[in-house]
């Protein structure tokens, strides 16, 4: 399988202090869904970060498409176009994402970067904004739109431009039942046309529900096992280590019990 | 009471500014500790209740007359430090405006009225009172102290005057001050006030008392705080006052009541005397207020005059009074912090309603429904030949010009044109003001404010005699004005019709490279996000914050929530930056440019351009 990303030995710190990544090595092949999982602060916005070209690692090399992706090679136009077209980054933050007038520049802004001429760039969004069901927000600017129209607004966004690998941060986050099944639905249905999904989340049933391969983050900000979903998720010690599960202490009648609590597998249908 | 200049010697009257001095920073330093803002509006009652008080002559038929001077009551209510100062504004500006007590003799006549009469009523009238609020004591007590206070005072300026002649005299023993001797001037003054206008100063200070005392017994003791519901009645009493101060000269007139006291004119002495003393000679003219007299002396308005003057003293009292006020509360450091965080606050608030305002400018209407870049054209067009054109009349047209287009537009007229009013008068009015004295702009005065003794030139200036408003600097005034006020209305007008992106678009159209509307954009956002953030977090600190928090710790969260908003908004933009150079930003920014123009559109754009070009140059 070709691969599409790759990293190597990533270490990343912010402001040289506050520990984020480190050494973190991850393969992401061409059609993949992988699902980076890990608690509150164990590094998947920074990995998705590193892995977009946005933030420099301290140490270790990115490659996309068997390029690597530095500081020299993004001052390279051909590259940049290649890379910034290739990669789509959906921020954790919407708020983040919004930043022009109305969602419908919002929706051209980022063809038209690539050099789209106007009207591709608009036919494109208004398919995008058909497919995301959000056509008639196209005149409206970003902070009069709930939640998760954001979220659709910031996805369609980056969809427009058509990349091969997206990377999302907490797509499901704030969305409700319908939205989330909405989301993975959609995310199958552009892996199925060949692209590459890279979610990074904590919800152990979208785990479940992409069923591709995960990467386990520690709270030490380390790789702590890669594997195809199920065997994670079956893996109770690892999700403990990692604190995405949690142990419930109780009683039943006079005797003691503990036992592993993980709400995705209450909540499993 | 009020002593003018030339009656007292340089070797009194300084002096007399020196002890007056020390009253003074003792008052407003304690001023400063106690006064609390519900207290303000009574200090500033106080003084204008001083000022009027002041203006109801009182004659004794065949001889001179005086007045009361409010300073006692003062004391009893509100301390009398208080009074001190109070007191002591009020003389000011009848001295400056009214030239009633003289410049030279300023500081005297606050050492007799606003520090002697204030101090004597409150001691005697806590000595007879002691702590009782009902019944006679009070009662006597405040007219006692009204009473004593003021003979006291007036003895005070009877031994000022007496003591001129031996302190200053001429070569052949001649006074040069005040002509009198001790054993004329003291008995003068102090007889007369013991027996006449002190007793009315009395029964103003027990009536007064027993008003307050009755409505509110807590009412001294409080700080005048409590009877806060009845405050709008005393200002009807003030306004009351006001109205009525032409009996302060219609009554001496009526019954003959001469100068007061020590407070001849020139004539008047020359006719006493056979002579016009040396000294008195040289000081008495230093100062020409613009009202002289209160304006009783102007032949053709005397009661209406001496009316206004209540009118404005009191006006002038109660403004000099909330300034002061401000002044002595603007050195707090906490009050002046949570200010600065309360302005920042809502400045934010201001900017993001007017952004969501802005994008929503969809109301229908007749610019509205106009292309951006018609609207562009056109506002180039009127903001040139508002700019160029140098008369009155096109300025005029081309407001009506904006106001009907407002009105066609549908657009929230009180909205645009309070701001358009605040712009204008400070940024047009206010700037060019000065412009419209002839010491600015040379030229003859229509109006005559000042008139000095004579023109003063130094280096390149020139003083002229006459100070006043020429019709050269009135014109330049109010063309800049209105300059001003069309710019902004226009501005605005525009503003509130167009969508901030419609804009954009529009200056793409005219070849503003992208670059530079990239960072207008940005900037815009930017803007919005940091109101946002403060909104925010003024919203999070009330959420957490119950009740009051003292000054200090308030102090402490403005001061740590400056740094954590612009951080915070600073890293909120390096977020966005990042987002957008996800999306393939490389500094040069494309935006999407803009349909065709409709027919109307056209036709619009031609009428704009004829508009422009005849208002610019027919
Ligand atoms: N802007 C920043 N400045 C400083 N430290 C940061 C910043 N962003 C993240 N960190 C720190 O870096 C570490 C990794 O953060 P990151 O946002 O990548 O975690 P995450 O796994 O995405 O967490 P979450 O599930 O809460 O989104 C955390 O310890 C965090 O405190
Ligand atoms: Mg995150």
């Amino acid at each position: 399988m070709e691969i599409a990303v790759k990293a190597e030995n990533i270490t990343y710190s912010y402001y040289g202090k506050i520990n984020a990544l480190s050494g973190i090595n991850i393969e992401i092949g061409r059609g993949e869904r992988v699902a980076v999982i890990g608690s509150n602060g164990s590094g998947k916005s920074t990995l998705l970060q590193v892995m977009d070209g946005l933030i420099r690692p301290d140490a270790g090399r990115l490659f996309y498409m068997g390029r690597e992706v530095s500081q020299a090679s993004l001052k390279d136009r051909e590259f940049q176009r290649f890379f910034r077209g290739g990669v789509g980054y959906v921020f954790q933050d919407s708020d983040v994402q919004l930043f022009c007038p109305t969602a419908l520049d919002e929706m051209v802004f980022g063809p038209m970067q690539l050099g789209l001429s106007e009207e591709e760039s608009l036919s494109r969004a208004h398919d995008v904004m058909a497919e995301l069901g959000i056509e008639g927000l196209g005149g409206r600017p970003s902070y009069m739109l709930s939640g998760g129209e954001k979220k659709r607004v910031a996805i369609g966004s980056v969809l427009v431009m058509e990349p091969e690998v997206l990377l999302l941060d907490e797509p499901t986050n704030g969305l409700d039942p319908k939205s989330q099944m909405f989301l993975i639905e959609l995310m199958f249905r552009l892996n199925e046309n060949g692209k590459t999904i890279v979610v990074a989340t904590h919800d152990l049933s979208l785990v479940d529900e992409l069923n591709g391969t995960v990467a386990v983050l520690s709270e030490e900000h380390k790789i702590e096992k890669t594997g195809p979903a199920d065997t994670v998720l079956s893996d109770q010690e690892l999700l403990l280590k990692v604190n995405l599960v949690h142990e419930h202490i109780h009683a039943h009648g006079d005797t003691t019990h503990r036992h592993v609590h993980s709400h995705y597998q209450f909540h499993r249908h | 009471m009020h002593i003018p200049d030339g009656y007292l010697s340089p070797q009194t009257f300084v002096p007399m500014y020196a002890v007056s001095a020390g009253f003074w920073a003792v008052g407003l330093r304690k001023l400063k500790a106690q006064l609390t803002v519900k207290q303000v509006p009574y200090l500033s009652m106080a003084a204008a209740f001083s000022f009027l008080i002041m203006m109801f002559n009182i004659p004794i038929p065949g001889g001179t007359s005086g007045h009361a001077v409010g300073g006692g009551i003062i004391a009893i209510l509100l301390g009398p430090w208080t009074a001190v100062i109070a007191v002591s504004v009020v003389l000011m500006i009848q001295a400056l405006v009214f030239g009633d007590g003289g410049i030279t003799a300023y500081g005297a006549n606050c050492f007799n009225m606003a520090i002697v009469a204030p101090f004597v009523t409150w001691f005697i009238f806590r000595a007879v009172a002691g702590n009782r609020k009902s019944g006679v004591r009070p009662m006597a007590g405040a007219f006692l102290g009204g009473w004593l206070g003021l003979s006291v005072a007036a003895a005070c300026a009877g031994v000022e005057f007496g003591i001129q002649p031996i302190v200053a005299h001429g070569p052949g023993g001649a006074p040069l001050y005040a002509p009198y001797p001790l054993s004329i001037a003291l008995p003068a003054m102090f007889f007369g006030h013991l027996l006449v206008f002190g007793p009315f100063e009395g029964v103003v200070t027990m009536l007064l008392v027993k008003y307050f005392y009755s409505t509110d017994a807590g009412f001294a003791a409080a700080g005048a705080q409590a009877a806060g519901k009845k405050r709008w009645k005393l200002w009807l009493v003030i306004a009351a006052l006001a109205a009525l101060t032409p009996l302060g000269i219609i009554i001496p007139a009526k019954l003959g009541g001469g100068d007061a006291w020590g407070e001849w004119g020139a004539e008047t002495l020359r006719k006493m005397l056979g002579y016009v003393p040396a000294g008195f000679k040289g000081l008495h003219n230093l100062w020409n207020p613009p009202i002289p007299n209160y304006g009783a002396g102007a032949a053709s308005s005397g009661t209406g005059g001496y009316l206004a003057s209540g009118f404005t003293g009191a006006v002038l009292a109660v403004g000099l009074i909330y300034l002061l006020s401000k002044f002595l509360k603007g050195g707090h450091k906490s009050s002046r912090l949570s200010y600065l965080d309360k302005g920042l606050s809502h400045i934010a608030k201001v900017t993001k309603n007017s952004y969501v305002q802005w994008e929503l400018s969809s109301r229908r209407g007749f610019l509205q429904e106009l292309d951006a870049r018609v609207k562009v054209i056109f506002t180039l067009l009127m903001l040139a030949a508002v700019n160029i054109r140098k008369d009155l009349p096109t300025e005029l047209v081309i407001a009506a010009f904006i106001f009907i287009l407002a009105l066609a537009s549908k657009a929230d007229l009180k909205l645009i044109y309070a701001r358009v009013a605040f712009i204008g008068f400070f940024f047009g009015f206010l700037i060019a003001l000065p412009s419209a004295l002839n010491i600015i702009t040379p030229g003859r005065p229509i109006l005559t404010l000042i008139t000095l003794r004579e023109a003063h030139s130094f280096w390149t200036y020139t003083i002229p005699r006459e100070i006043g408003i020429t019709s050269g600097g009135l014109f330049g005034v109010a063309m800049l004005t209105m300059r001003v006020a069309n710019s902004v209305s226009l501005a605005m007008l525009v503003l509130f019709t167009t969508p901030f992106t419609e804009i954009m678009r529009a200056l793409k159209t005219f070849r503003v490279p992208d670059s530079v509307l990239a960072v207008v954009n940005l900037t815009y956002k930017y803007i919005f996000i940091f109101a946002k953030t403060v909104e925010d977090m003024h919203l999070a600190k009330i959420s957490r914050t119950a009740g009051d928090v003292d000054g200090s710790e308030a102090r402490r969260w403005a001061a740590g929530r400056m740094g954590i908003i612009f951080k915070k908004t600073q890293t909120r933009c390096d977020e966005i930056f990042k987002a957008m150079l996800s999306r393939g930003f490389t500094g040069e920014m494309r935006l999407r440019g803009q349909g065709a123009m409709k027919k109307s559109d056209w036709l619009a754009l031609l009428a704009a351009c004829a508009a422009g070009i005849t208002l610019i140059f027919v």
